[in-house]
């Protein structure tokens, strides 16, 4: 007998299949986004915004780890060798995809947010949240 | 937990034929390690918990009903039970 202890809130925000009637934001999500190695030039990072036709573009370390996220106004204002690094917005607020996605976008939608990044709870990143990709 | 000796499902733990097992905790990674090895997952939330979301595969025993429906799980193959979180 084993008892997986960490339950089905460590399974579900792990990104991992389940089965049943929930709704939850990891179903909702954008996947494959564009992303970048926070030495990446902001050149390269704003090609492959426009290339995506939605931001920000998502900068991880070498373990796929959200580091943080370069908007277009940054990488618009910034020298076209410089450092993503240097011009992306640090701490970005994440959400796991375990959670309920009507709630999520009614949240985002009473703080004007319109789209946030979402995580593993090991902080490896699983894509975009659009509130528009939810709300009817 | 209580596994039972015998198909006997009206007997209790304490009674001849019965066993208590402590369950071993594990982690994600075992999990589907065992569970690709053929291990039986239950959840054992109510069943609208259940109904809501469940692990692939899962069947439900709700922790009230565990005792009396233990039979039901198979006592060849290992059994892995979860709920929500550990909190």
């Amino acid at each position: 007998m084993h008892d997986y202890a960490s339950g089905k809130a460590d399974w579900l925000a792990a990104d991992l299949p389940f089965e049943g009637t929930a709704e939850l934001a990891g179903m909702f999500t954008r996947r494959g986004v564009a992303t970048v190695g926070e030495h990446a030039t902001a050149a390269e990072a704003l090609r492959l915004l426009e290339a995506q036709g939605f931001g920000p573009v998502v900068v991880v370390n070498q373990a796929g780890v959200v580091m943080g996220a370069a908007y277009r106004d940054k990488l618009t204002g910034a020298a076209k060798e410089a450092e993503v690094g240097t011009v992306m917005r640090f701490a970005v607020s994440t959400v796991r995809p375990s959670e309920d996605a009507a709630a999520l976008a009614h949240r985002m939608g009473d703080r004007g947010v319109t789209r946030t990044v979402v995580t593993r709870s090991d902080g490896t990143l699983v894509g975009l949240l659009f509130a528009a990709d939810k709300t009817p | 937990m209580i596994r039972q000796g015998r198909a006997q499902p009206a007997r209790r733990a304490g009674e001849p034929g019965w066993e208590i097992t402590m369950p071993t905790r594990i982690e994600r990674d075992e999990l589907q390690a065992l569970t690709g090895q053929g291990a039986q997952l239950v959840e054992v939330l109510p069943a609208d918990e259940y109904d809501w979301a469940h692990l692939p595969g899962a069947v439900n025993l709700p922790l009230k009903e565990l005792d009396a429906k233990a039979y039901q799980l198979d006592r060849s193959r290992p059994v892995i039970v979860y709920c929500h979180d550990w909190y």
